[in-house]
């Protein structure tokens, strides 16, 4: 398959009169890790499961795997990875029961790969599930999304549980996947610096549609915060294209820019007679500034 | 084969381990060992042959005073076809004398007026002639009715004078001699050329020890032989174990059980025309051993017994809660096994546990049929139907109990289960409707394919549906816990505007106007934005709009479901002769399907108090939100009501009377009053034990109130309405104490009584509310 591994367009989700998706377009190539950003209440969760079809869209279309979702076949599914925000499993069963049980299901189960994400993650498979805690939970709802080395990997929120130990062993098992398969990974996370680490590209959830969606090297290339130091005062409503946020004081300004180029810092210096720096932002500042927050 | 035998493995292990499941076979353990001894050892016994099947009430006379009439009117009736003789006695107080002992009795009517009446009715083809009437047979009083095929006589002795008597109605197809003294000879029967079915039975004659011509003597018996078209044969003696003696005789009563089994094998091995022998009694294993050498010596013959022990009956119960526990237990590790994601996203998930659970569902319906026929000689058709029936309703039981779950009322789902023990405890254990027992018990009396297939067939297409539709839970459940929280969300937002108008209630006039066209406004708003799509706006589904925060398709399932059944339960009851008869599978249906699926919208409401404190903490009339709820249930409840009204219209307009426009007015009101009655009732159970007692105690009582409360408000509404109907519908009851109550039950100024008592219950549990209800 050569194509979009996902593929959303104009997809909506709606609940009685409140909308929560209301236009997606989304197209993700394989081999790609994506990181969904988003605020509270901004779909994040709903979008993975209209695309895994545990929620059925109210307009637009999608695929996934070429498929559509709301009828993905056991082809598909055999392809298909997924960890979920609360993880269900059976209380008066052993770790590694569970495992055994659900590797049945798959065409392809690499029991060797299993066993070594289980020492990275430090899961004893001797273990009852009541007894373990909700982090413990997680790394086993992973280590059961990785087990059949699925094309695709779709994870809502994985680390929000996790110590960093965790963390960072969940992180370099993606990479590894990536690396040796050219898995595509989607994830939704609230902690960007994780994002950061992994992901080749990112998409910012807000409003009901997709607001951003690129490569983030582009995006961190592309984003950036300036000070400017004029000669004069600076208007209050200083506009700049592609502004996203801006703090005027007297005759400084500091503003954020979608698209920082040289050419416009050259002109912001001479219609301002300004002198202008430019500042580097990390993936959490660049979240911060889009989402307005 | 390997990867598959593995999939079953893990699935069957995850089964095993599961705490759950070995609950569940501990109390089948339980019942299993102490389940055949509920009730204790009795030897009840009843009949345990077909009755002749008797003409629709609308064409039959039971009843004094319609007798009384047609004779003062002396016109020829064709349209009757049926008389009870034994009931046409006076049952009003006024025509009641006194006998010799100083006992009041109904007035017997003269003979003269009995064959003055049966002229009127020519068309007459069932006839019970009791034994103060039987000496009219010799008088020729019947001699003319050409259609008369079913006749039952009821006679202390039985003369040769009276058979010679009997062998004159050439059409008779079933006869029926109840007697303790048979002085008379058989062969004159076989003047009768179609009679097919002959039973000779003790009927209600008490035993005695005086020497008489036994009924069952081998005399008889050869004389049986000559019968050439007989078909049905019953020998329907006293119970009598082992061997008995008359007084001063040393010949045993022919009566006795092995006597009679061993004579009828005997002398009715080479009967030309014979199918089926109802004989003795089956209740001590020498008995059961004595029918299978009947068997053997009549080789094309189906024999059965003639009692049946009501321990059989019993024991049947105990089995089929037993296999009822058996399909609830398939049905919660269907929810637990289909409601995380894994469901849907897993290769081969929800196939796999279908196919599990179906096969484990199959083994266990056909481990059971086949074991019920072991012990209750029924046919296997029979046991399939009776076995899927049982396990396909408990099945739509823990279906209905699921999709309350997955809207969110998991206390709700927790309430239905005493509703559901003090529903089921009478159908576990009791001996009449609705009892499962009655289902075996029916097709101990025959086999009835056609009902038997239809069961069957029903039942299994409701279980595979149900099973079926687990598979989509996760899908259900997540949509569900989304749609209420944004429903409460919608709510606070438009009750944040409407406080603001609130506010200037307290100013002017003009402005308290403005502030309720805005209420009504955001109610419309409200109503609007759960009527999205077309479905919801139909009538039946008007009653989604008022549950806040509901699932519209819990509704549908249930309506749906449950009545389609009912309708079908209803035109095989019909097609069946099942109504006439009792309506045994009438009378169980409703029970299971009507019943049971209707107390979950009222344990709902218990559940529904909790998002309702949400809701009621916004600025708006507490009252308000009180009266939605009240409407709901009201409504809920109307529907129910008024569809079992119609059913119970047509049935009475197929088998009883034609239903008149006062009729149904009457009990349209009454139906509304009904459904007012229940409705408070209910929302009394649902309030009353708040901020009364600790969590622990508010939460086991509640929870007992409501299951009970809720069993106690159904059987009082179908108590109201059987009353209600009682005068129109069952003409045969002329029980004096009975008469009484239905003429008072069917008198008009019970509307009013029934009104202002609605109003009192009403107005009672809506003050409760707004007593209670977080305050």
């Amino acid at each position: 398959m050569n194509g979009p591994i996902i593929k959303c367009e104009q997809l909506g989700k709606r609940f009685g009169k409140l909308e929560v998706l209301r236009s997606v377009d989304l197209t993700i190539p394989q081999g790609a890790i994506v990181g969904l950003l988003g605020s509270n209440g901004s779909g994040k969760s709903t979008l993975i499961k209209c695309l895994l079809g545990l929620l059925r869209i109210s307009s637009g279309t999608a695929s996934v795997l070429d498929e559509n979702p709301w009828d993905l076949s056991a082809a598909g599914k055999n392809r298909l990875g997924y960890v979920p925000q609360v993880v269900h499993l059976y209380p008066w069963m052993k770790v590694q029961q569970v495992v055994d049980y659900t590797s049945a299901f798959y065409e392809r189960w690499d029991f060797k790969w299993t066993l070594e994400v289980m020492q990275m993650l430090e899961v004893d498979g001797s273990k009852w599930i009541k007894t373990l805690s909700t982090g413990q939970l997680q790394r086993l709802a992973i280590i059961l999304a990785f087990g059949h080395r699925p094309d695709l990997l779709v994870l809502d929120e994985p680390a929000a549980s996790l110590d960093p130990g965790g963390r960072r062993a969940l992180m370099r098992s993606l990479l590894e996947m990536n690396r040796d398969q050219g898995q595509t990974v989607l994830f939704s996370t609230h902690i960007t610096s994780d994002l950061e680490r992994v992901a080749s590209h990112v998409a910012i959830l807000g409003n009901g549609l997709v607001e951003y969606f690129g490569e983030i090297d582009e995006l961190k290339e592309s984003v950036k915060r300036i000070r400017i130091q004029s000669d004069q005062d600076l208007p209050t409503q200083f506009t700049i294209p592609g502004i996203l946020h801006s703090n005027v004081t007297g005759s400084t300004a500091v503003v954020s820019l979608a698209k920082c180029s040289d050419s416009l810092i050259s002109d912001i210096e001479k219609q301002w007679s300004a002198t202008v720096t430019v500042e580097d932002l990390n993936l959490e500042e660049i979240f911060l500034e889009m989402s307005d927050v | 084969m390997f990867k598959t035998f593995r999939k079953y493995y893990g699935i069957s292990i995850v089964w095993i381990q599961r705490p759950l499941n070995w609950w569940m076979v501990a109390v089948l353990a339980v019942i299993a060992l102490g389940g055949p001894g509920l009730g204790g050892k009795r030897y009840e016994t009843r009949n345990g042959y077909p009755e002749a099947p008797s003409p629709l009430a609308k064409h039959f006379i039971k009843n004094h005073k319609v007798f009384r009439q047609a004779i003062d009117r002396g016109e020829v009736d064709k349209t009757i076809e049926g008389m009870d003789l034994s009931s046409i006695e006076s049952p009003d107080s006024g025509d009641m004398k006194l006998d010799a002992s100083n006992a009041w009795q109904p007035r017997v009517l003269p003979i003269f007026d009995i064959k003055k009446a049966v002229a009127l009715f020519p068309n007459l083809r069932w006839l019970r002639i009791p034994s103060n009437h039987f000496s009219m047979l010799q008088t020729g009083a019947f001699d003319d009715l050409s259609s008369l095929e079913t006749i039952h006589i009821e006679a202390g002795s039985v003369s040769d004078a009276d058979l010679k008597a009997v062998s004159r109605l050439k059409s008779i197809v079933f006869l029926q001699i109840d007697t303790l003294d048979l002085n008379g000879s058989l062969t004159h029967l076989a003047s009768l050329p179609k009679l097919k079915t002959l039973v000779i039975s003790k009927g209600s004659f008490m035993m005695t020890d005086t020497p008489r011509e036994s009924p069952f003597r081998r005399e008889v018996l050869n004389d049986i032989q000559r019968l050439k078209s007989l078909e049905q044969l019953v020998l329907h003696p006293q119970w009598l174990p082992g061997i008995g003696y008359f007084a001063g005789s040393t010949t045993p009563d022919p009566s006795c059980d092995s006597i009679l089994k061993q004579n009828a094998a005997e002398l009715l091995a080479d009967h030309p025309s014979l199918r089926h022998l109802w004989i003795g009694s089956q209740q001590l294993p020498e008995e059961r051993s004595g029918l299978r050498a009947v068997a053997k010596k009549l080789p094309g013959v189906n024999i059965n017994a003639a009692w049946f022990d009501l321990q059989k009956f019993r024991t049947s119960n105990a089995f089929l809660l037993f296999l009822g526990l058996t399909s609830v237990g398939i049905g919660f590790n269907l929810t637990s096994h289909f409601s995380a994601p894994q469901a849907i996203l897993v290769p081969g998930y929800q196939a796999s546990h279908q196919l599990f659970s179906m096969a484990i569902f199959y083994l266990f319906a056909v481990v059971a049929s086949v074991t019920i026929p072991l012990w209750t000689n029924i046919s296997l058709s029979a046991s399939i139907a009776i076995v899927t029936y049982v396990l396909g309703t408990s099945l739509l039981f823990h279906y209905c109990v699921m999709l309350l779950w997955q809207q969110g009322s998991r206390i709700a789902s927790r309430a239905v289960l005493p509703v559901a023990a003090a529903l089921y405890f009478y159908a576990f254990l009791g001996t009449s409707q609705p009892s499962w027992g009655l289902l075996v018990d029916r097709f101990l009396i025959g086999d009835f394919p056609i009902i038997a297939t239809s069961v069957a067939v029903t039942s299994l297409a409701v279980s595979f549906y149900c099973i079926r539709a687990f598979r989509n839970q996760h899908r259900v459940y997540a949509q569900a816990s989304i749609s209420p929280a944004i429903a409460v969300d919608q709510f606070r937002q438009n009750g944040a505007d409407n406080a603001w108008k609130e506010k200037l209630t307290s100013i002017d006039k003009k402005a308290a106007k403005n502030c309720f066209a805005q209420n009504r406004r955001w109610y419309k708003s409200l109503d609007n934005f759960r009527s999205h799509n077309a479905a919801s706006r139909s009538c039946l589904q008007m009653n989604r709009l008022w549950q806040l925060g509901g699932n519209a398709f819990v509704s549908q399932v249930r309506f749906g479901l449950v009545y389609s059944v009912i309708v079908l339960f209803m035109g095989i009851a019909y097609s069946q002769n099942d109504l006439r008869d009792g309506g045994v599978l009438w009378g169980v249906g409703l029970m299971h399907f009507i019943v049971t699926a209707n107390a979950i919208p009222l344990v709902d409401n218990y559940s529904r108090r909790k998002s309702h404190s949400f809701e009621l903490l916004l600025p708006s009339k507490r009252s308000d939100f009180i009266l939605h709820r009240f409407a709901s249930t009201f409504f809920q409840v109307g529907i129910s009501v008024l569809v079992s009204l119609a059913i119970a219209m047509t049935i009475k307009q197929l088998v009883f009377s034609p239903v008149t426009g006062l009729l149904i007015l009457r009990s349209i009101i009454m139906s509304l009053f009904v459904t007012g009655i229940l409705t408070g009732i209910s929302l009394i159970f649902v309030i009353m034990p708040v901020h009364r007692f600790n969590w622990f105690l508010n939460g086991v009582i509640s929870l007992f109130i409501v299951g009970v409360g809720v069993f106690l408000a159904i059987t009082s509404v179908a108590l109201l309405v059987y009353i209600y109907f009682n005068g129109e519908f069952i003409p045969q009851l002329i029980d004096l104490q009975q008469a009484k109550i239905i003429a008072f039950a069917s008198h008009l100024a019970i509307i009013p009584c029934t009104a202002i008592v609605t109003s009192v219950v009403l107005a009672g549990a809506f003050r409760l509310w707004m007593r209670e209800e977080f305050a």
